[in-house]
């Protein structure tokens, strides 16, 4: 991927959020037409890190009955999520869902890596006195 | 239809096996999609700081303008203080002098001797005098063989020949390009499960459980207090499979099972020197949570929208 292209993307953005001086939507979402209960969502500046982290981790809702991710085109720094579920619950509500289980995760490793690092940092203080 | 089968609500956990500045493995226990997301950003989204843009106003130097300000791309710049509210996307060659989004370094070297004068990143002086540990400067390097500091090569000068160059360091990551990655090496594999068959374990005699102990080249094994062969290293397992071929030439080829464990890997992290190891996997974790929070924020945002 053209990586200046990239870089000045992002910085394009951030001028023009900040010349808003409101938030600028990265997200744009789209009704799937032909499916009922599913739900299309486009990700500006994001990349497979993201798409396969909402993909799989949506699987593991027991409503979600399809979801996928692909680049629509390997010049364009977009994604494209489809979502469906079994009606129980709304696409939408899937994905946020997803995305707070996650947030909460990172939050928790983040947590973790911390403590585990000043553990083994004490340990090896000790190891060399 | 194909469906994963997950466990539910898995708790993930990390255990630190080897930590140094410059080197960082640890176990992870959890969700491959978790793993990769957590490698890629390492690889290609914790910020970091390089020289972008270069001011040639001289250069007599052997090598063109275009070769000097490339090599001087790639000198990896301790940063880290990159990731504060410091140094923002917006700079560019054009914006003025601005401390907050960029940091510039000099290089002015004439040589007035015969002998060649190897150019290093130890001339490039920062132009705001930056000091402390969270100073942003080149990377330090020890010559490997007496142990003294030596910069990184720039180029070479003759006699009368001059370099003046002004450089800006402007924050980056690396998907914009690679200069900006702060790892040498960011991968994980999976770990490994060894069953013993115990039905065969107890025919086998202290010589061939030895040589079995001897076969492995990362020790995995060892012998207990019962002179019984045990797994003492999991994690240093390669899947070389030669405990497997040592077993089959005793005729026992059943007598070691090795399958992948599901869910655990091993990382490795080598930083490259701009960041500490440890803090480049605690900066991944904290770009991956904003990167989530924001494009759920974002979400419900498009979602108020699109009701109205
Ligand atoms: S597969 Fe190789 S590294 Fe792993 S236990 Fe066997 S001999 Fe050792």
């Amino acid at each position: 991927m053209n990586g200046e292209d990239f870089r000045s993307k992002l910085r394009e953005f951030h001028l023009r959020s900040k010349e808003q001086s409101s938030q600028e939507s990265r997200v744009i979402l789209e009704d799937e037409k032909k499916m009922n209960n599913a739900c299309c969502v486009k990700l500006y500046l994001e990349d497979h890190t993201i798409g396969n982290l909402t993909r799989m981790n949506l699987l593991k809702q027991k409503e979600v009955t399809f979801s996928g991710y692909r680049q629509i085109h390997p010049l364009q720094h977009t994604i494209e999520i489809k979502v469906q579920t079994n009606g129980s619950i709304k696409p939408y509500d899937a994905i946020q869902k997803t995305f707070q289980d996650l947030s909460d995760e990172f939050k928790n490793l983040e947590e973790e890596w911390a403590r585990k690092v000043a553990e083994k940092e004490k340990h090896q203080m000790k190891l060399e006195i | 239809m194909y469906k994963y089968n997950f466990e539910q609500n898995s708790q993930h956990r990390i255990e630190i096996l080897e930590l140094s500045d410059e080197k960082c493995k640890f176990s992870f226990e959890g969700d491959l999609s978790i793993a990769n997301a957590i490698r890629r950003v390492m690889i290609a989204e914790v910020p970091v700081m390089a020289i972008h843009f270069v001011d040639i106003i001289e250069n007599t130097s052997p090598l063109s303008d275009e070769f000097l300000a490339q090599r001087l791309g790639l000198i990896p710049l301790v940063s880290y203080a990159a990731d504060s509210k410091m140094y923002d996307w917006e700079a560019d060659a054009d914006s003025i002098d601005d401390q907050k989004t960029k940091v510039v370094f000099t290089l002015r070297q004439k040589n007035l001797n015969d002998a060649p004068l190897e150019i290093t990143s130890q001339h490039l002086e920062p132009e705001f005098g930056q000091v402390g540990e969270m100073a942003i400067r080149p990377v330090r390097m020890f010559s490997p063989i007496n142990g003294k500091e030596v910069g990184i090569p720039i180029t070479r000068l003759g006699k009368n020949q001059s370099v003046h160059v002004r450089c800006h360091a402007l924050k980056g990551f690396g998907k914009m390009h690679a200069k900006w990655t702060p790892i040498n090496i960011a991968t994980f594999r999976h770990e490994a499960e060894l069953n013993f068959d115990h039905s065969q374990t107890q025919s086998l005699s202290l010589f061939e459980k030895q040589s079995i102990r001897d076969s492995c080249p990362m020790n995995v094994f060892a012998m207990d207090a019962n002179q019984d062969l045990i797994v003492n290293a999991i994690e240093k397992c390669v899947f070389c499979e030669e405990c497997i071929r040592c077993a089959e030439s005793m005729k026992k080829p059943r007598l070691i099972k090795m399958q992948h464990k599901k869910n655990k890997y091993i990382f490795t992290v080598e930083s490259a020197g701009q960041l500490k190891a440890a803090d480049i996997v605690q900066k991944a974790l904290i770009v991956l949570r904003k990167k989530v929070d924001e494009i759920s924020q974002d979400l419900s945002f498009a979602q108020q929208q699109q009701q109205i």
